[in-house]
């Protein structure tokens, strides 16, 4: 009796605790302790915004209508390269949400050829966040050529890049020649809008372009002379941003970005030496509107509730909070609810009335063939990949995997981009000079194949003859660049680092010689290799020797500029 | 007296774990951990309704009114099932009873009334010699005509002694090879004028309207273009749909237009989100309109309402069905819920809320309270007078111009 008395006691002790747990409480009774993930690609401009949001969430332990927390996990990813992972399997996302519109009729058009007529993505899909697409220039730059009186677009950039005129022909001899930057259109966005505006430019049209415009010949020869005027390409529009506002009128004076990265450059916590004020030129033309469309993907990896919680997400982000928070970084907003307002004003470079007028979305065939004039009369590159041979290279199978990585990297070259190649260990050694790849490609191949590791590790002075190997062609011509893999301390230069700093510092053009650094394990000297890169407007790397694909990503990323 | 005292305390004991346990169980959420259902069961009747989705966020907010009046038949409760679909699918779905996830539907409610006769007459097709689709007669559950919602600068250069001839002159516009520079001068003002010099900025003339095909106001697009060529507003017959001339003149407004949406609430939205940049004007529901036009002139400056010289009502009818999946319950719950949709203080909300006009008499468009959204946005062209509504033409001519449309213009 006294037993199950004083069961009954601790029993109606514990009840209102029970009771008190409620619907959160300790899963006793057909409560969901699971997870379910949502993964989202997505165009890496709106990074920032999106990091808060995500953080927030997952945070506040959102639940599915089964009760399962949703946990959302997003991965920033130029928009082009995530849409061909997608489409080869090689991710596989719950949601996709690229840079812009542009490219869901592409991603529907590829993925209905592979999968019996269905669509991977509503093409309706609401957009998160607005930002048109527009030609930042330093405003002094704008204003010589007419602007805001005369209103500018694509093609007074193009015949501008194209004539061969300088800014001393504006009586600003400062400034140097007309340098001009735009994303690879194989991994960005901003880089397909590009090519797509130069090829209506060039047919003097604002919609209905045809696969016969983009075909004929004065088509590929009013892009060959716009890509003249390139720095490099790349993979990021934001890093363009930085190049530009951190180097000055002297290395880009204008570049294809987003209306919000326009309003960043006022940021002075961000960019505290922006030495003119930058404004926005939305293309008299028309241009096209970055909208970040949300689009659940209709693959056979999402589950319904994987669908049902990317929905939940899709909400969250549409309210209020998080589209105000948006507005704070510079864009428009996605929800009609909230208005447009600050920082989006004049003071910051960017008109709210603007843009007027769009450019028709080509076909999915149409923007095929322009991919293909702009591959054959891009910049072309000539690039010096300079490899460490040392004895180290040998542990960890550090050079078996960098010679796998150069040779995809090779691939990536077109015929008559220049590459040349010097290994260096005790003794720097020109395996062959900067000339056209096409030729040469097998043997070349074959020869890094034949590589071994020996000996010590002479960086700087190898480094120093590349570059000025390609200091003796004219710049401007093609893009220059220099490649370094390297796993060690420098112990045979007789060039001390601050010489070699002071040496690549010299030409603050952006046509300059670009040097990209990889530190590839053992001893590398890191903050040198970035401080070598950082001279000269390139990127530096870290790559892992024992991580898979670390190396290749390297090279395919550093591919991306040229 | 030991053994009474701990006979009682255990007794108290119990009563208070059975009454913790109880709560513990039945008790409201938060406070329930493990809710179970108590006392006789009371099989709820549902009401699963399919309507068109252009009265989506009224409908959703009647829907929680009824709700909370605890609803019933006999003594089951009522609980209203909402399905928003195209209307023209949805009825064209019920009549075939492909029902997909979407449930079985016991009332449909498209925008328009001309979705009923087609699901009607589609179900007598179907099922020869069986009762009709509907239960008597579908009421009118609240009219909203169509309007254009255009940008005024752009409007003013459009139309510059107002829309008189609406369709010709936007016909001329579409069609005009230079975009709206070209318009600009054909419509009298002259290189210099401020006019020209900012239409140079606009490019073409970007029209947007849904497509005939999937949405309502496509298809009232396309019967009120076939009215605005033959200037008149009854009688549209097959021979007007099919004159060589319309077919023409049709082609070329169309081809100007760059996509057809299947969502009349998308075009709003995009006037909203991306400005005169996407479209100039669009066609639209006068209650989209409403609800949408002051976000649109925070963000991007003057825009106004314009009615067409003729136009069409969406009447949004509310047609219980007669077919074999649907109880005599449920015909009375939805009933009520169409009933209490109809009643006054629900009218005023679709009005003041919702830019709907009400049908029921006693909610009356022409107050002078300034949460009658027509007094609110009279500053943007709203008007309590509609244009003269154009006949509904018969079945046959609404099929003979979107065979027309599908044929010609469908891309």
């Amino acid at each position: 009796m006294q037993r199950v008395f004083r069961w009954l006691l601790i029993l109606a002790l514990l009840a209102p605790a029970l009771a008190a747990c409620g619907d959160s409480g300790i899963g006793l009774l057909g409560s969901n302790t699971s997870t379910v993930e949502v993964s989202i690609v997505y165009g890496s401009e709106k990074r920032t915004w999106l990091d808060d949001a995500v953080a927030q969430f997952n945070a506040a332990g959102q639940k599915t209508s089964s009760g399962a927390t949703i946990r959302v996990v997003a991965t920033p990813m130029g928009s082009t390269d995530s849409m061909n992972q997608i489409l080869s399997g090689a991710i596989q996302p719950t949601v996709w949400s690229p840079a812009s519109r542009i490219l869901l009729p592409v991603a529907n058009d590829e993925w209905s050829k592979q999968n019996r007529g269905t669509n991977l993505v509503d093409e309706n899909a609401p957009p998160l966040v607005l930002s048109p697409v527009v030609i930042a220039m330093w405003k002094p730059m704008a204003e010589a050529l007419g602007w805001p009186n005369k209103s500018l677009g694509w093609s007074d950039i193009a015949e501008l890049v194209a004539s061969g005129k300088t800014w001393a022909d504006f009586g600003r001899p400062e400034w140097g020649p007309v340098q001009f930057g735009h994303t690879h259109p194989d991994y960005s966005n901003s880089g397909v809008a590009t090519i797509i505006a130069i090829s209506y430019a060039a047919a003097g049209k604002t919609r209905g372009l045809t696969v016969a415009d983009v075909q004929n010949p004065q088509t590929a020869e009013f892009m060959r002379n716009i890509e003249s005027g390139i720095i490099h390409y790349g993979e990021s529009t934001g890093f363009f941003a930085d190049q530009m506002f951190n180097r000055g009128p002297g290395y880009l004076s204008a570049a294809i970005l987003y209306e919000n990265l326009v309003i960043e450059s006022y940021n002075r916590d961000r960019y505290p030496n922006v030495s003119m004020p930058v404004v926005a030129i939305y293309p008299k033309e028309g241009t096209f509107w970055s909208d970040h469309p949300y689009a659940i993907l209709n693959a056979p990896w999402v589950t319904p509730e994987q669908s049902e919680a990317a929905t939940i997400f899709l909400r969250y982000l549409l309210d209020r909070p998080q589209q105000e928070l948006a507005l704070r970084y510079g864009f428009r907003p996605g929800s009609t609810d909230v208005a447009v307002g600050a920082p989006i004003t004049p003071e910051n470079g960017v008109d709210p009335q603007q843009p007027q007028t769009l450019l028709e979305v080509p076909r999915p065939d149409v923007l095929n063939a322009i991919r293909s004039v702009w591959v054959q009369n891009k910049k072309r590159v000539d690039v010096m990949a300079v490899l460490d041979v040392s004895g180290s290279m040998a542990d960890e199978g550090r050079l078996e995997q960098a010679k796998t990585a150069l040779r995809i990297f090779i691939d990536q070259l077109q015929d008559n981009d220049g590459f040349g190649l010097t290994i260096f260990s005790d003794q720097a050694t020109v395996l062959t000079p900067v000339s056209p790849i096409g030729p040469k490609r097998t043997e070349v191949l074959n020869r890094i194949a034949g590589l071994t590791p020996r000996g010590g590790t002479r960086l700087l002075d190898t480094v120093v003859e590349a570059y000025q190997a390609l200091n003796d062609t004219p710049p401007g011509q093609r893009i220059r660049a220099v490649v370094v893999l390297t796993d060690g301390l420098d112990n045979r230069s007789r060039s001390a680092s601050q010489e070699v700093l002071d040496l690549l510092r010299r030409d603050q053009e952006g046509y300059s010689i670009k040097v990209f650094t990889v530190a590839f394990g053992g001893d590398a000297d890191v903050n040198l290799l970035k401080e070598i890169a950082g001279a000269t407007g390139a990127k530096s790397y870290v790559g892992k020797p024992g991580e898979r694909g670390s190396i290749e990503r390297i090279y395919q990323d550093i591919a991306t500029f040229f | 007296m030991q053994p009474i005292t701990r006979a009682m305390g255990f007794g108290y004991l119990l009563i208070c774990l059975l009454a913790l346990l109880a709560t513990a169980f039945i008790g409201p959420v938060g406070y329930a951990p493990f809710p179970l259902p108590i006392g006789p069961a009371q099989e709820p009747v549902v009401v699963t309704i399919w309507y068109g989705t252009e009265k989506k966020l009224w409908l959703e907010d009647a829907a929680q009114r009824f709700a909370a009046t605890n609803p019933r038949v006999g003594n089951r409760p009522i609980q209203i099932v909402l399905r928003g679909i195209g209307s023209r699918e949805l009825s064209l779905r019920a009549a075939r009873q492909e029902f997909g996830t979407d449930g079985l539907p016991t009332v449909i409610s498209p925008a328009s009334s001309i979705w009923v006769e087609v699901a009607k007459s589609d179900w007598a097709a179907l099922n020869p010699g069986s009762q009709p689709f509907i239960v008597d007669k579908a009421l009118p559950l609240a009219l909203t005509p169509l309007v254009v919602v255009a940008w005024k600068e752009r409007a003013e250069v459009l139309w510059p002694g107002g829309p008189v001839n609406f369709w010709q002159n936007l016909h001329d516009a579409l069609a005009n090879e230079e975009g709206w520079v070209g318009v600009a001068r054909s419509n009298g003002f002259a290189p210099g004028s401020p006019e020209y010099e900012q239409a140079k900025l606009w490019g073409f003339v970007k029209f947007g309207h849904t497509s005939p095909l999937t949405s309502n106001s496509g298809a009232q697009a396309l019967i009120l273009m076939a009215y605005g060529y033959h200037s008149k507003a009854k009688g549209l017959t097959n021979a007007d749909a099919l004159d060589p001339g319309f077919q023409q003149w049709l082609r070329e407004i169309e081809m100007a237009v760059l996509e057809f949406g299947d969502s009349t609430g998308t075009f709003m939205t995009n006037m909203v989100q991306f400005g005169p940049s996407k479209y100039d004007m669009v066609l639209v529901y006068e209650n989209l309109a409403l609800e949408n036009i002051e976000a649109a002139q925070r963000r991007w400056g003057d825009i106004r309402i314009y009615y067409p010289p003729a136009t069409m009502f969406s009447d949004h009818p509310y047609a219980i069905l007669n077919a074999p999946w649907v109880t005599p319950e449920q015909q009375q719950a939805a009933e009520q819920f169409r009933d209490f949709l109809l009643s006054p203080p629900i009218q005023k909300i679709a009005l003041e809320q919702y830019g709907f006009r009400p049908t029921s008499p006693d909610v009356s468009i022409r107050t002078s309270e300034p949460s009658n959204p027509f007094n609110r946005y009279s500053v943007y062209g709203a008007m309590f007078d509609t244009p003269p509504l154009v006949e509904t033409p018969s079945g046959d001519v609404v099929t003979t111009l979107l065979d027309l449309w599908r044929r010609q213009i469908n891309r």
